[in-house]
């Protein structure tokens, strides 16, 4: 089995003349906690939407390396079926199904049977539900199993998408600011949950808040301006001159 | 009280049964006096079904069909053809010999066996749906864009049945026609209306059966998954236009059954029923009604039509149609979820209210 989970290869993305990425390569280790850093536009939602296939590359290759299978080109498959292959990605903005829920928007994240005649005739069976359980119990919202997802507070929401994605029993969770909206207490739970499922799966997030960093990062890889500034630990980045001043100096957070 | 909110909307679609039910009876002891009331409750059966393949497509997937009047008129004239050529025995109608035609042409002799034209009433509606959606959601092409190209593909097969006027008696459409069961009319034919009022009722049923049994499943959340957030369903792993082709065949296919009941109720079909109009009436059904729930459809289709027909039969006919649009209007901007929505709100307002306060209590403890 490779170590590299996730080979992002000379990806370059032009919309109209403008680069958003420019020959952007980056590995991704297995069950790991990668993040991309950057400051505003410098392409770290570009690059998740091209992994997931919302975006398509101009130039460049994204590999994928499942468990149990072969290797996959992520670049020109369809976006449901990097799903069903094990890449999955929660939203900046946090986009759970309003009107089903807690529990109805789990039972349609669950792994498999993603057909029409499955959804008409099978129902979830007990060992799903009990995953459906134990996983809600897990980010603390077993309690809100029967409320309607759009009635949720925002940080629940969250967690709620997050937990979307972990019953999905995904290989490589993609997270946009997840944290985005949650107050300390939250963020740092946020960050145990996701360290405790990182040994079934790789994360790769994008976050802005620091502490978050570096509570849970494995490997840091920095963007700017739509190219890799650096990539490492996150104390050798922090350390990093360039770093500071293009990113981290503006927002005095280090 | 809680099984009631759970069954409300069942146990209002029995009671609309059990007085549907009633209607011949009634009739027979003359309670109604008009055989045409009986008519048009029959045909009000076939609106709901009509109005249940509506409410699916657009209340559940948010899909805004305005071109549903081109499925029931497919259905209807499928239907029709058959009862006509019941009528002339199999030989040419009157319209194909003044528009010059010697024998009976090929596209209508499918028409001469019933089981044909009962598989084409499903199959026509439900193979045309199927490669329009196709194309459309496989592009997909949404919104307004879908509901504007529903309109046009309307507006083209409209023009089509009145150019080929041999075939399809242009204008005048399809008439003089008998039910299935034979002639509905006077009383010594009390028998056949009975029987087909019934047979309607009994469909009327299935679809209302088959469409819960949908929206209660995982199928049913997933449609409303893609109204609300389609994106999240497609990165959720879901082939999203495969699920909507589905559903829009599906309501066409309702649609063609409802077209055909209307026929056989009729006694007529004409481009008519094929007309943008006609189709946009069908939604206001649904809205009026409450969409995103079927028994929201069935009530609505029910009480615009016995509206309209007690209303339009006296001095109000050219009022009613701005009636009907005000009443439109009303429900998109202030009701969004028509009469079910008012009903429902007000019946769970109090127990929302209690879940509420409990919580508070839960926090401040």
């Amino acid at each position: 089995m490779k170590e590299n989970v996730l080979e992002i290869k000379n990806i370059s993305v032009c919309f109209d003349g403008f680069y958003a990425l420019t020959d952007v390569t980056a590995n991704v280790k297995r069950n790991s906690i990668h993040f991309f850093l950057g400051p505003n536009g410098a392409g770290k939602t570009t690059l998740l939407d091209i992994i997931c296939a919302k975006t398509k590359p101009t130039k460049g290759n994204v590999l994928y390396y499942p468990k149990e299978d072969k290797e996959m080109r992520l670049t020109g498959m369809k976006e449901y079926k990097i799903v069903q292959a094990g890449v999955g990605r929660k939203f900046q903005v946090p986009s759970v199904f309003v009107n089903l829920t807690v529990e109805e928007n789990m039972i349609l994240s669950l792994k498999g049977h993603k057909g029409i005649f499955d959804s008409i005739f099978r129902k979830p069976t007990k060992e799903e539900i009990d995953s459906i359980h134990e996983v809600l119990e897990k980010v603390g919202l077993l309690e809100d199993i029967n409320t309607r997802a759009g009635a949720l507070a925002h940080g629940k929401k969250q967690w709620l998408e997050i937990a979307m994605q972990i019953v999905q029993k995904l290989e490589i969770i993609m997270l946009d600011e997840p944290a985005a909206g949650m107050g300390k207490p939250e963020t740092f739970r946020t960050g145990e949950i996701l360290k405790q499922i990182k040994k079934d799966c790789t994360i790769i997030v994008i976050e802005h808040d620091m502490d978050f960093v570096k509570q849970i990062a494995d490997k840091v890889t920095v963007l700017h301006e739509g190219k890799v500034l650096m990539e490492g630990d996150i104390n050798t980045v922090l350390a990093d001159k360039t770093v500071q001043s293009v990113y981290l100096g503006r927002g005095g957070e280090s | 009280m809680k099984k009631i909110k759970k069954q409300g909307s069942n146990i209002c679609f029995l009671i609309i049964v059990i007085l549907l039910a009633l209607v011949p009876i009634m009739y027979q002891y003359e309670l109604i006096e008009a055989s045409s009331t009986v008519l048009f409750i029959g045909k009000c059966m076939a609106f709901a079904i009509v109005a249940i393949g509506l409410d699916l497509i657009w209340g559940y997937t948010g899909i805004l069909s305005l071109g549903h009047g081109l499925y029931f008129a497919l259905g209807g004239y499928a239907m029709a053809m058959y009862l006509k050529l019941q009528r002339t025995g199999g030989g040419i109608t009157d319209f194909m010999h003044i528009g010059g035609l010697k024998e009976l042409p090929l596209v209508w002799k499918p028409f001469l066996s019933l089981p044909v034209s009962i598989f084409l009433i499903l199959f026509v509606p439900g193979i045309l749906a199927g490669v329009i959606g196709y194309f459309i959601f496989k592009n997909r092409v949404k919104g307004v864009y879908f509901s504007i190209i529903s309109q046009a593909l309307t507006w083209a097969a409209y023009s089509i049945f009145i150019a080929l006027s041999p075939y399809t008696n242009g204008n005048v459409g399809i008439t003089d026609i008998q039910s299935v069961f034979g002639s509905i009319k006077g009383s010594m034919n009390f028998g056949n209306l009975q029987i087909l009022f019934y047979s309607a009722l009994i469909l009327l049923i299935l679809v209302y059966a088959g469409a819960k049994f949908l929206t209660g499943r995982k199928f049913g959340k997933l449609l409303i998954a893609i109204r609300d957030g389609e994106n999240r369903t497609y990165f959720s792993g879901y082939q999203v236009s495969r699920y909507k082709t589905f559903i829009y065949v599906l309501s066409a296919i309702l649609a063609g059954i409802a077209g055909a009941i209307f026929v056989n109720f009729n006694g007529s079909i004409t481009p008519n029923q094929m007309t943008i109009a006609y189709s946009i009436t069908m939604v206001i059904w649904v809205a009026v009604g409450g969409r995103g729930t079927i028994i929201g459809a069935v009530i609505g289709a029910f009480l615009i039509n016995m509206c309209e027909y007690k209303l339009s039969s006296g001095g109000l006919v050219e009022v009613w149609q701005y009636l009907i649009g005000a009443i439109f209007c009303i429900t998109i901007i202030f009701f969004k979820g028509g009469i079910i929505g008012i009903v429902r709100d007000h019946l769970f307002a109090s127990g929302r209210r209690k879940k509420a306060e409990r919580r508070e209590l839960r926090q401040n403890s």
